[in-house]
């Protein structure tokens, strides 16, 4: 390149073009408006003039100078903040930030007709808003006319942003819905088997449910097992913004078990955080074969005759019709002694009989997680849990009984008993039906197990047993998912893939490009929590208080609040007015909480005036009394009465017997697994159990975009692999190493994190690891580690068709070749018109 | 910048003041390249407009940029232009790669975005985002409301150039009008704009228009810079003697 003044300035006299040249982008500052850079000058250091807001992760409070978060701290009455708020910045200004409503270029052009084998890692063309919107409404439309509700599904929202008035599934539940119906989902791919299974047993979900008060079980407890459960990894998060409380009370336990007295035992494969936490017993147990090893138990229960017959008659039914089946003289003729047990979960007879003996002598509160009830006849282990805790006669003692909840959001942190504010309605007002005032639904179901909708495309019209129901799947044609990443929570990748082809038309609300996005046909940018004003319930279970949600920030780029969008595809139809009754964003975030102070007002508990809310950002309510879970029941069992059938504690269900499920019978039992660890079935092959629990530095996938926080955790860029030493060196792994890991149903690369925490035989990758294929095919290596791209997708039984993450065998070894680079985070493969890749 | 640090170029000394009008002309013309840049990475190009292209329209531009010595530049675009004229829809492929190299994400794409460039901190609205927010307040200028881009996006650098260049030609001190914009041209754009054009080819997309673009782009933004230290050195109608140090020559 040469430089002459002459020659360019005799080049400068020959350019022209300005009619190829829009108009600048940059205007004069107006006058009076504030300069950017100096209207968050007043921002002082004292964070209670900060902003305020609320998360999963915990309230936050938020320095913004000139419109932009520069630095977040967790709010001033948050004893116990996660480091998952480092996270929040890196997730407003990520990198994956969905900028612009985006439609898939072959569905641009040949809208539901495209070729849709193309989907994922796929052109994108950007739209303005009016076209997006214009495009969803026609969907719809075309769908509800040519089809009917049974060709489009909603699909179910699970951990949604927090804030009331935004809700992203109430928002699309009542636009959609007032469009035309759908078909929906049941059940929650958390506890989707223990939710259906304890209403038979326990007359509850259980999982959902308060548990028995901190105050009571450090006081009265002497034996806590914590049977596959890690709160203290899993306390981190809540359903509605989280208080932390709970950790208070993890650490005086920690106290007790170094001052003897109390004993904890964690009955886990893994050595987990909880168990380090608090210097804890650890009881090894097999993989999956938890049920055995309650079964021995039960069985020693009743031979050294430590069992209270007394509790039993009074308040459980059908422990006799269990009885034959723990001894020997029922069916299978199998006697479940602890040496039948310790060949199959790995713990010696004399182990089981001790552990038998202790939990009889003590005050013992058995606390069950939740990833056990994720895996193939996940019934089992908490009806199991459910009839031991019963042969132990402490239900509804304080400090005794069984709980399926004490990890998550900080149950068992007593309830103060305020009313916490509603939501933005999630159904049609009432008396007002749809624009397609269709219900003809072909004979398919109009919902579907959340888990099984998958086989809904692959199998479509096939009935299904579902908790005493049948169901058949519809295959519907158009799919609409919002503030959720399907792509992370369903099992079995590749067969997902195979499932997606078949859909015609995929809409992905969000505010990043999960792989949901990228295998959808339309993407409309949602804007953050943090980009918007709401409110929130601060403490779930404890309803300590209100959160003002202040709007940080603008939303960035094109993104809108998820009212906006459902608000103008309302508008489509001319319901916008019905749809927000009139109210925009501030005046519901009001409404919702003078609603909430009238009903608190009636309780004596006070409340100050919205506007003075709003200024200081939240409102606490003093702690409430102590509880003890089913101790009303325990009182009085007929005036408290179950929610069973029966009113009791049903350890044999006449219910689920007359359902006739081969796999799911009226009374806990052991069955095999289709595949299995130490010894079990498909070990010879894929010697590994994968268990995907839910992340240490995450929520599910939230979180995982953001790459200040994932670089605390990623080897190589990757999601972690834990494997015990043992394993690693058998396969010339040493830490830090890239590993493939695999089965048949596909394959992934991560990093291999070596950790005397876990045993020979059992590895971990946390769920929530963004998917990232290196192409559109099936099969693909996935490259940075989604532990769902090996997964098995069955149902845990006919009851609860259930996700079944957690039985999966995998096999490992050593990376060798050029890594390709992390594609999760990425933007799409370039592919040309027959859907190939272009090599880079 | 140091002769020694910039690219293996020839430069013809010239040490003469630079004509008023010289320089008028050229500010104008500067503003149209720069003008035209920005629209090019503002947004993807319109149906219409490229149509226009593809008949010719942007011939007197392309010929004056490669009058400049910028010829390689720039039939290497007219290239991808012809390649794309063939296509069955190419405002919606254009379009297509426009999104995927400037609005899907920054791993596999080319974010036009200078902090996901910073050597020290690399990552979305970084430090640069902050200082060209405080350049523009200090500018009095803001962003047209509809383009909602953090202030690091290539297309307002681009648009900052552009008005400096139109404001320039009447300025009184054509020295330290020349050094300022050459000053902004080294050290807002020329640090990352080499990134940013590598990351273009590297991202390969579908036609060739916008890797092309961003070499021409950067082509084009060397040899303003190497004439505006001319303008500033030797091109003094009233600068300071410190001035006429600076520059080429």
């Amino acid at each position: 390149m040469n430089y002459s003044r002459r020659g360019f300035l005799k080049a400068m006299t020959l350019l022209s073009g300005a009619g190829l040249v829009a108009p600048s982008l940059l205007v004069p500052r107006r006058a009076g408006a504030a300069a950017p850079s100096t209207a968050g000058a007043a921002a002082t250091d004292d964070i209670r003039t900060w902003k305020i807001t609320g998360s999963h992760f915990g309230a936050i409070r938020a320095k913004v100078v000139g419109d932009r978060v520069v630095e977040v701290r967790p709010f001033e009455h948050d004893k116990n903040p996660t480091e998952m708020i480092n996270g929040i910045i890196g997730l407003i200004y990520g990198p994956s930030r969905v900028r612009y409503p985006m439609v898939r270029l072959d569905w641009y052009r040949k809208r539901h007709l495209s070729d849709t084998s193309q989907r994922g890692d796929n052109r994108f063309v950007r739209v303005g808003w009016d076209e997006a919107i214009d495009l969803f409404y026609s969907e719809l439309e075309r769908i509800q006319k040519d089809y009917g509700p049974w060709a489009l599904h909603t699909g179910g929202v699970g951990w949604r942003s927090v804030g009331q008035v935004h809700s992203c599934g109430n928002h699309m539940v009542r636009g959609v819905g007032m469009h035309g119906r759908s078909v929906g989902t049941a059940g929650d791919y958390s506890t989707g088997a223990g939710q259906t299974i304890l209403p038979y047993v326990l007359g509850s979900t259980e999982v959902y449910s308060q548990g028995t008060s901190w105050d009571v079980i450090l006081d009265e407890s002497k034996l806590i097992v914590f049977w596959a459960n890690d709160p203290i990894k899993n306390l981190q998060v809540g359903w509605n913004t989280e208080t932390h409380e709970a950790y208070a009370y993890y650490e005086q336990l920690k106290q007790k078990i170094a001052a003897k007295g109390i004993r904890v035992i964690c009955v886990d494969p893994v050595k987990s955080k909880t168990q380090n936490y608090l210097a804890a017993e650890h009881q090894y147990v097999n993989p999956m074969t938890d049920v055995p090893l309650m079964l021995a138990i039960a069985h020693t229960l009743v031979k050294e005759n430590l069992h209270d017959k007394k509790f039993l008659d009074t308040y459980t039914l059908g422990f006799e019709r269990f009885l034959p089946y723990l001894q020997g003289t029922g069916e299978d003729g199998v006697e479940k002694t602890p040496e039948w047990a310790a060949t199959i979960c790995g713990i010696p007879a004399d182990r089981i009989r001790e552990l038998a003996r202790l939990m009889a002598k003590n005050r013992t509160q058995l606390i069950f997680g939740w990833a056990i009830q994720r895996q193939q006849h996940g019934e089992q282990p908490y009806w199991m849990g459910a009839v031991l805790a019963a042969m132990l006669g402490q239900i509804g003692l304080p400090g005794g009984g069984i709980s399926y909840a004490h990890h998550y959001s900080s149950v068992g942190v007593s309830s103060s008993g305020a009313a916490m504010p509603g939501a933005f309605p999630l159904n049609l007002d009432p008396g007002r039906k749809p624009k397609h005032d269709n219900t003809d639904y072909k004979g398919y179901s109009a919902v579907l197990p959340i888990a099984r909708v998958i086989d809904a495309l692959l199998e479509p019209g096939k009935e299904i047993d579902f908790n005493g129901n049948k169901v058949k799947l519809a295959p519907y044609k158009m799919a609409i998912f919002t503030g959720c990443n399907q792509w992370h929570r369903q099992p079995q990748r590749n067969r997902m893939k195979e499932a997606w082809q078949k859909l015609e038309t995929v809409v992905a609300i969000d505010y990043n490009w999960t792989a949901t996005c990228r295998f959808a046909d339309i993407v409309l940018p949602a804007c953050t929590p943090y980009e918007r004003n709401d409110i929130d319930a601060y403490g779930s279970y404890s309803n300590r208080g209100i959160i003002a949600m202040q709007k940080l920030i603008d939303p960035l780029f094109h993104s809108r609040s998820d009212f906006d969008i459902f608000r103008a595809l309302t508008r489509r139809f001319n319901r916008d007015n019905e749809y927000t009754r009139g109210l925009d964003e501030m005046q519901w975030v009001e409404k919702l909480y003078e609603d909430c102070r009238k009903e608190n007002g009636l309780k004596d508990i006070p409340m100050p005036p919205f506007a003075e809310f709003w200024k200081k950002g939240f409102v606490l309510f003093p702690e409430g009394k102590p509880w003890v879970r089913h101790a009303d029941f325990r009182d009085d069992a007929e005036v408290n009465a179950l929610g069973t059938p029966s009113g009791f504690i049903e350890i044999f269900s006449r219910k689920i017997e007359r359902y006739g499920y081969p796999d799911c019978k009226g009374h806990p039992v052991w069955m095999e697994k289709i595949e299995r660890s130490h010894g079990g079935p498909g070990s010879d092959r894929h010697p590994l159990w994968l268990q995907s629990v839910h992340p240490d530095k995450r929520l599910h996938s939230q979180l995982c975009e953001s790459e200040p926080l994932r670089a605390t955790y990623a080897i190589q860029g990757r999601e972690p692999v834990f494997i015990s030493p043992a394993d690693a060196s058998a396969r010339g792994i040493k830490h830090g190493d890239l590993v493939r890991v695999f089965n048949d149903r596909g394959q992934l690369l991560a990093g291999a994190n070596v950790s005397d925490n876990f045993p020979p035989g059992v590895v971990r990758i946390q769920e929530g690891a963004w998917y990232g294929p290196t192409g559109p095919d099936m099969g693909t290596l996935d490259t940075y580690g989604d532990p769902n791209t090996l997964t098995l997708d069955i149902g845990t039984s006919s009851l609860a068709q259930a996700t079944s993450a957690n039985t999966c065998l995998v096999q490992i070894e050593k990376f060798t070749g050029t890594a390709p680079p992390v594609m999760s985070f990425g933007g799409p493969i370039e592919v040309d018109p027959e859907g190939r890749e272009v090599k880079v | 910048m140091s002769e020694a640090d910039g690219p293996e170029v020839g430069r013809e000394a010239t040490g003469a003041a630079l004509d008023i009008a010289d320089w008028q002309l050229a500010c104008r013309q500067r503003a149209l390249v720069y003008g035209w840049l920005s629209t090019l990475y503002a947004a993807e190009v319109p149906s219409k407009t490229l149509s226009a292209y593809f008949a010719g329209d942007a011939a007197p531009l392309l010929d004056g940029l490669a009058a400049l010595g910028l010829d390689t530049e720039v039939r290497r675009l007219r290239a991808a232009l012809a390649t794309l004229a063939e296509a069955q829809y190419p405002a919606l492929e254009l379009a297509a790669d426009f999104a995927q190299l400037f609005l899907l994400d920054n791993k596999t794409g080319a974010s036009p975005y200078a902090s996901v460039y910073d050597g020290e901190d690399p990552r979305f609205c970084g430090a640069a985002e902050a200082r060209m927010r405080a350049f523009l307040a200090g500018s009095a200028l803001a962003i047209r409301d509809e383009f909602k881009e953090p202030a690091d996006h290539l297309a307002i650098h681009l648009a900052i150039v552009a008005r400096l260049a139109e404001q320039h030609g009447d300025a009184d001190d054509v020295g330290a009008a020349a050094s300022d914009a050459a000053a902004f041209l080294r050290d807002a754009l020329l640090v990352w704009l080499p990134g940013f054009a590598s990351r273009c080819d590297g991202a390969k997309p579908q036609f060739d228009f916008y890797p092309a673009l961003a070499a021409l782009t950067l082509a084009f933004v060397r040899q303003d810079e190497f004439f505006l230290c001319d303008a500033a050195g030797g091109g003094d109608l009233s600068a300071s003697t410190a001035r006429q140090k600076r520059g080429g020559a």
